[in-house]
């Protein structure tokens, strides 16, 4: 299932690089090819590989069919929660950086992160990770202000 | 050769500043080394924002640190808990764990730590040596050699692909495709999408941030539930000098061959230390009298995966600065490095910046040095190091990543493209599509589109790519590779079936 989703992602990619490059596809006096040359080699190389992929895909008998890999993927998601968390509070740290400010954002990111990632909450460690957030912002916003000269959010 | 530039290359490298930053690369280095999850390719991308204020001979000076101590530092967790800290240790831990759990501790990890400075010296001679000779030679190649040798590149690609040969090829014509967005060698904007932040183009750092970076720091979050167990050794460990001499000269055959194949090994684009360490390690085993006692504790097998996996990198410099060809991920990264300072790696690099060129090998040739008096002063403080949860370190790298890449252009968009390329790493890390070659797309494909552009504007037929004899060499290379590997992936699947 995966090979057939796969293959029809980079088709549809292969399809809009494909009809993208229609706006270059003419060369100019001074060109010996146009610009659309090289890409359109790689893009129909793209076609030919994905669709040798897709028809693959559909005579291998695969171990994991329609409701199994369904299911194999809800019990990755129920025993692997925190990896879609975390990439989902990454972007809510990114969207909120330019609103609050690099400082307040980055504590609130570091301080959910170690309470989140911790298999076994424990109230002690809530006395560590509060200092910690606070202390590894204020170092990481000391060696790129001062030391690189970057101006952050 | 020209030893004034080599001369050159020692002062400078010798300067106080930069043996501070060699020094706090090789420490990072080993630490990233160290703690099981993190590599040191992953290390030098995290270091990438700290050289944007270097000269190009400081930041360089940091990466190879933080190389070479990289390429060490797995084997602290090999050999004391038998985790490997890198992909490359694994067949460090085949005896070094054995040694350790016999209370050889530091018998095992001093034996590591000597092999790795012998190797590490050895591939820094080597490069020394080979690196102008290949030079020299490349710089004769014209825009149709270049192109061959690109075309040829990009069928390691099946090195980097596993299992999958078509995945990996896809992934490939993938990278090879984003590569193409921005502007072309002719000023022409291509598939930009009507988006301003495509028109300068996908910039390769974000890209490998993304798709090493934070895929790998996801891909720890699910091993979270598999806490590493402490060993029963004390932390205050001594390694007994005397004896790792005395394995070592009894062994020394080991220590050359091995060396040997980690710079033959690094030298082939794209095939990695691990692929040395195995083979060194095979090797060893095949040579060696008293075969049956590899895998229970035997200083050959920690000498021999040690000793390449370090020499594979004086090996892997050879292609990168001499050809501008990656030996492996971590100078795949380093090139982009390099690029990013305003080098162009090739042929032209030791007569253009000799003496920057030069300074790869001191620099190298130092860190050996710098990593035996780091592993051996703080041993106590590295084995610490490797139990700090990955609950701490997850956060905590993901912000050095994230400002990294802002540091870049002090724009947002750099960091959205290293949460784009990290999901996308992880997810085709999750259907078995190797990342590897995105990248070498990535990376080779805008000159192997300069030289093919340079080479029809000069000629518009595609004979010359036939006619000139290296040109052809080349070629023929790349149908053999890719015939080797379709007939390697069909062996080894009739293997499986029989089995």
């Amino acid at each position: 299932m995966a090979d057939k989703i796969f293959s029809i992602v980079t088709l549809t990619i292969a399809g809009i690089f494909l009809i993208n490059s229609r706006l270059f596809a003419e060369k100019s006096g001074t060109q010996a090819v146009s610009s659309a040359f090289f890409p359109r080699i790689i893009i129909y190389a793209l076609i030919f590989s994905s669709l040798i992929l897709l028809v693959s895909s559909f005579l291998k008998k695969s171990k994991q069919q329609g409701e199994g890999a369904k299911g194999a993927s809800i019990a990755f998601l129920r025993h692997h929660w925190r990896v879609p968390f975390m990439f989902a509070w990454f972007m809510i740290y990114l969207i909120l950086m330019p609103i609050l400010g690099f400082f307040p954002s980055t504590v609130l990111f570091l301080f959910v992160g170690y309470l989140v990632l911790n298999i076994s909450f424990l109230k002690k460690k809530l006395l560590i990770y509060i200092p910690l957030s606070l202390i590894l912002t204020f170092v990481i916003q000391f060696i790129f202000e001062n030391e690189l000269q970057v101006i952050l959010p | 050769m020209d030893y004034v530039h080599v001369l050159q290359a020692f002062y400078e490298v010798l300067k106080l500043v930069n043996l501070f930053y060699l020094f706090i690369g090789t420490l990072a280095g080993i630490i990233a080394g160290t703690i099981p999850g993190l590599t040191f390719t992953t290390a030098i991308i995290l270091a990438l924002p700290f050289t944007f204020g270097m000269d190009p001979i400081s930041g360089l000076t940091l990466m190879i640190g933080i190389y070479t101590g990289g390429a060490s530092g797995g084997l602290v967790t090999s050999t004391l808990i038998g985790i490997p800290g890198t992909p490359s240790a694994v067949t460090t831990m085949f005896d070094g764990h054995p040694m350790s759990q016999k209370g050889e501790s530091g018998r095992a990890l001093g034996l590591g730590i000597i092999a790795s400075v012998f190797g590490t010296i050895f591939g820094a001679i080597i490069l020394f040596f080979f690196g102008p000779l290949v030079a020299k030679i490349s710089l004769k190649f014209g825009p149709w050699e270049v192109f061959s040798l690109m075309v040829f590149a990009l069928t390691l690609i099946a090195g980097l692909s596993g299992a999958s040969l078509l995945k990996g090829l896809i992934a490939g014509l993938f990278g090879l495709l984003i590569a193409t967005i921005g502007y072309d060698p002719n000023g022409q904007l291509r598939f930009d999408f009507g988006m301003d932040s495509l028109a300068s183009g996908i910039a390769p750092l974000p890209a490998l941030m993304g798709l090493f970076g934070l895929s790998t720091l996801l891909k720890n979050i699910e091993e979270l539930r598999n806490p590493i167990s402490k060993p029963k050794t004390k932390a205050n460990i001594r390694i007994p000098m005397l004896q790792v001499c005395k394995d070592m000269i009894r062994e020394k055959f080991v220590v050359v061959q091995s060396s040997i194949i980690g710079v033959l090994i690094g030298a082939l684009p794209a095939a990695g230390a691990e692929t040395a360490a195995f083979i060194a390690y095979d090797q060893a085993k095949k040579f060696a009298k008293d075969k049956e006692k590899y895998g229970t504790g035997h200083p050959g097998g920690i000498i021999a995966s040690e000793a390449s996996n370090n020499a594979n990198a004086g090996g892997s410099f050879i292609p990168s600065i001499t050809l501008g060809i990656p030996g492996d991920m971590a100078s795949a990264v380093m090139l982009g490095v390099l690029i990013m300072h305003g080098i162009t790696p090739g042929p032209g690099l030791f007569q253009a910046q000799p003496v920057l060129a030069q300074s790869i090998f001191v620099a190298l040739l130092l860190s050996a040095f710098m990593l035996l008096i780091t592993q051996t002063a703080l041993l106590p403080l590295l084995v610490r190091i490797s139990y700090i949860p990955m609950a701490v370190l997850v956060p905590s790298i993901i912000v050095f990543s994230c400002l990294g890449a802002f540091a870049l252009n002090n724009q947002m968009v750099d960091v959205w493209m290293v949460v784009i390329f990290g999901l996308i790493g992880y997810v085709l890390d999750k259907i078995d599509v190797p990342i590897g070659p995105i990248i070498l797309g990535l990376l080779l494909g805008p000159k192997a589109e300069e030289e093919l552009m340079k080479a029809l504007q000069i000629n518009s037929e595609i004979t010359p790519f036939f006619a000139h004899p290296i040109s052809l060499i080349f070629l023929l290379l790349t149908v053999s590779s890719i015939v080797l590997t379709i007939w390697k992936n069909r062996k080894s699947k009739t293997i499986t079936k029989a089995e």
